[in-house]
């Protein structure tokens, strides 16, 4: 019954592996460099210097709390560059298409992809973080900046957030037709929640500027507030700063994470083959995207245009009309044209 | 072996498929021709489960192909472009089929790699577009499938290994029983190769028949008079075209071959005969009753 919902294949899982296992080796050298091979290099500065245990502490358990620039960027990348290479290099090299015809069913070829990305994603912190582990009873001096305890903890937050941000990005693929429109989809609705309320803010108070009303709307606040919760890289804050129960939080993207999936399958099932190259998966979404990327565009050029003259000292409405119209326009016709560019054909 | 019934599909307002219908038996070998875009690509798409069509249905042994592991794992399929993993080198490619065909047969495929003589430790990027043709064509020669769909397998192959694989085709449908279905507009190596040939013109199957009902139905007099050639000859509704060379005529005709014949011969001709038509001549005088004609021009 197991194997039948989670149908593992070898043959497949290989060749996912093959085409993913670079970024495995990458993250896996990258996570060591960051994490024990600095507390080797550490290690020798204190036999140098004496023991600065503030120092030390800081030193050791910055990166553990996710406090360094380098694991959010890979805690960022690592999912979205596997989810990228399982998903949309298959469709724009077509080769799902070979696939299609070899003797595997559609819940097979899914299911092993996301079992290649989650190990892909997984085992170069899980292989840290027991060399971490190991490290922290074998010498005795490290006590001073951590304990297992906090590895696991660094294992728990690492874990919860790339698997978030691989199920997000796996599910951005299911509508994207090739691996740039997934990147590039993947990076804009990361941020739209939060993105999106500030462009309609600073458009309301520029007009209110100029049609003379009140330009503060509590219900905005309102929205941000909730739209932190719907933006991913704010987990990473919130796990760094420990806004919330770090058990909670982990569990919240976890719930969020197999309903992505969950998702994605669906939308996987019903995808259709001669789409793959195109920009989105599906015809029905197309309308819909030139008209969110036409006002999207429309409000943040409307913005820039009233910023820049205001800034040369100039601004009146109707740079901000001029705004509206040339990012509508612009808005509008990239990805109508985008999207006839790449139609497929007979 | 294989039954399409009335298969139809479109991209947007383009119609690529249009009510398709066609049968291919078993252990024969059928050859689809067509001109470019005539939906032949889209047809074998359809049949191998790429594409699914908007209507009518497909029958392998049988058995529809959508989501059966168990047919797919005897159907090979070579397509018009090899779309391989470019990080693969031949040998993983091979162990990729070795372990996901059950029908894997290694003796043959250490044969067929000598023959074509590709190196295994080549990684796919470095195979010109030909040289993955031939890959794709042995790969899936060795996996001892049932059936072979073969989208145009011989375009980029230099005439030498094209030879090559027109012969192990017909080895294979000859000793195995193994059904080919191909398209190619290589009209001579249709003609050399199969049983049974259809044509399809704007997405439609316009005619279907073995190689010998077409060379018997279609074929050309090579006719002389005395003077002009008569009315009662010219303007006859089964004559499908006639050009001539001074007072040589030739005449396309379709059906009925002795009826005309016999009529040509009361009119006492200097010289009367009938030459057989290649494929590729039936195929043009096809096309061009379909508004699909050949014209000559200069630049």
């Amino acid at each position: 019954m197991l194997l039948k919902i989670f149908p593992y294949n070898k043959t497949l899982f290989w060749k996912d592996w093959k085409l993913t296992r670079l970024l495995f080796y990458l993250a896996a050298f990258l996570i060591f460099w960051d994490l024990p091979m600095n507390y080797f290099r550490l290690l020798n500065q204190i036999e140098l210097e004496g023991l600065n245990n503030l120092w030390f502490e800081r030193m050791l358990l910055s990166p553990l709390l996710l406090g360094t620039g380098s694991q959010i960027f890979l805690i960022i990348v690592l999912p979205v560059a596997a989810a990228a290479l399982l998903i949309g290099e298959e469709r724009r090299r077509k080769t799902l298409e070979f696939l299609k015809v070899s003797p595997y069913t559609i819940h097979e070829i899914f299911f092993n992809k996301i079992l290649v990305g989650l190990t892909v994603i997984l085992a170069p912190y899980l292989i840290n973080g027991l060399i971490m582990i190991v490290m922290r009873l074998a010498i005795a001096d490290l006590a001073a900046g951590y304990q297992v305890m906090h590895v696991l903890n660094w294992f728990w937050m690492t874990m919860t957030l790339v698997i978030a941000f691989f199920s997000f990005s796996f599910l951005i693929g299911m509508v994207a037709g090739t691996t740039t429109v997934q990147v590039v989809l993947t990076g804009i609705f990361m941020i739209f929640p939060l993105g999106f309320l500030f462009l309609i803010e600073s458009n309301i108070i520029i007009l209110s500027h100029y049609l003379g009303f009140d330009g503060y709307f509590s219900i905005l606040r309102h929205m941000e507030n909730i739209a932190e919760y719907l933006v991913l890289p704010a987990y990473i804050d919130s796990y760094a700063f420990g806004r919330m129960n770090m058990i909670n939080q982990g569990l919240i993207l976890l719930s969020a994470s197999l309903g992505m999936i969950a998702f994605s399958k669906i939308l996987f099932d019903k995808n259709q083959m001669e789409r793959n190259g195109e920009v989105l998966m599906f015809k029905q979404l197309e309308t819909f995207f030139k008209a969110g990327v036409a006002f999207c565009t429309m409000l943040l050029m409307g913005m820039m245009f009233a910023r820049v003259f205001t800034v040369l000292g100039q601004s009146t409405a109707l740079e901000l009309v001029i705004g509206y119209i040339v990012g509508l326009g612009l808005g509008w016709f990239i990805p109508n044209y985008l999207i006839k560019v790449r139609r497929a054909r007979v | 072996m294989i039954e399409v019934k009335g298969v139809s599909k479109a991209f947007g307002p383009e119609k690529a498929l249009d009510m398709v219908s066609l049968s291919v038996k078993k252990g024969s070998i059928y050859g689809l021709m067509g001109p470019n875009g005539a939906g032949k690509t889209t047809l074998i798409k359809c049949m191998v489960d790429i594409y699914k069509p908007d209507e009518g249905e497909i029958y392998i042994s049988g058995q529809r192909i959508s989501q059966n592991k168990r047919l797919k794992s005897r159907i090979g399929y070579v397509a018009d472009v090899q779309y391989f993993y470019p990080q693969f080198s031949v040998k993983d490619m091979a162990a990729f089929y070795r372990q996901t065909y059950p029908g894997w047969h290694e003796e043959r495929y250490q044969k067929l790699k000598d023959v074509f003589g590709i190196d295994e430790k080549k990684k796919l990027r470095e195979l010109s577009k030909g040289t993955k043709a031939q890959l794709g064509i042995f790969l899936n020669l060795s996996i001892n499938a049932d059936m072979l769909i073969l989208d145009e397998p011989t375009s980029g192959l230099d005439p030498v290994v094209r030879q090559k694989v027109l012969n192990l085709l017909v080895e294979e449908a000859g000793a195995n029983e193994t059904t080919i279905f191909i398209s190619s507009h290589s009209l001579g190596e249709l003609e050399r190769i199969c049983d049974h040939v259809g044509i399809m013109h704007k997405g439609k199957i316009i005619m279907e028949a073995s190689i010998e009902d077409l060379k018997e139905k279609v074929r050309k007099i090579q006719v002389a008079f005395d003077g002009e050639m008569p009315e009662t000859i010219a303007l006859r509704k089964d004559i499908l075209s006639i050009k001539n060379q001074g007072r040589v005529y030739h005449l396309v005709v379709k059906d009925g071959i002795s009826e005309i014949m016999k009529d040509i011969n009361q009119l006492s001709p200097i010289l009367l005969e009938t030459i057989d038509m290649s494929l590729e001549e039936i195929f043009i005088y096809k096309m061009g009753g379909e508004g699909y004609a050949f014209e000559d021009f200069s630049l």
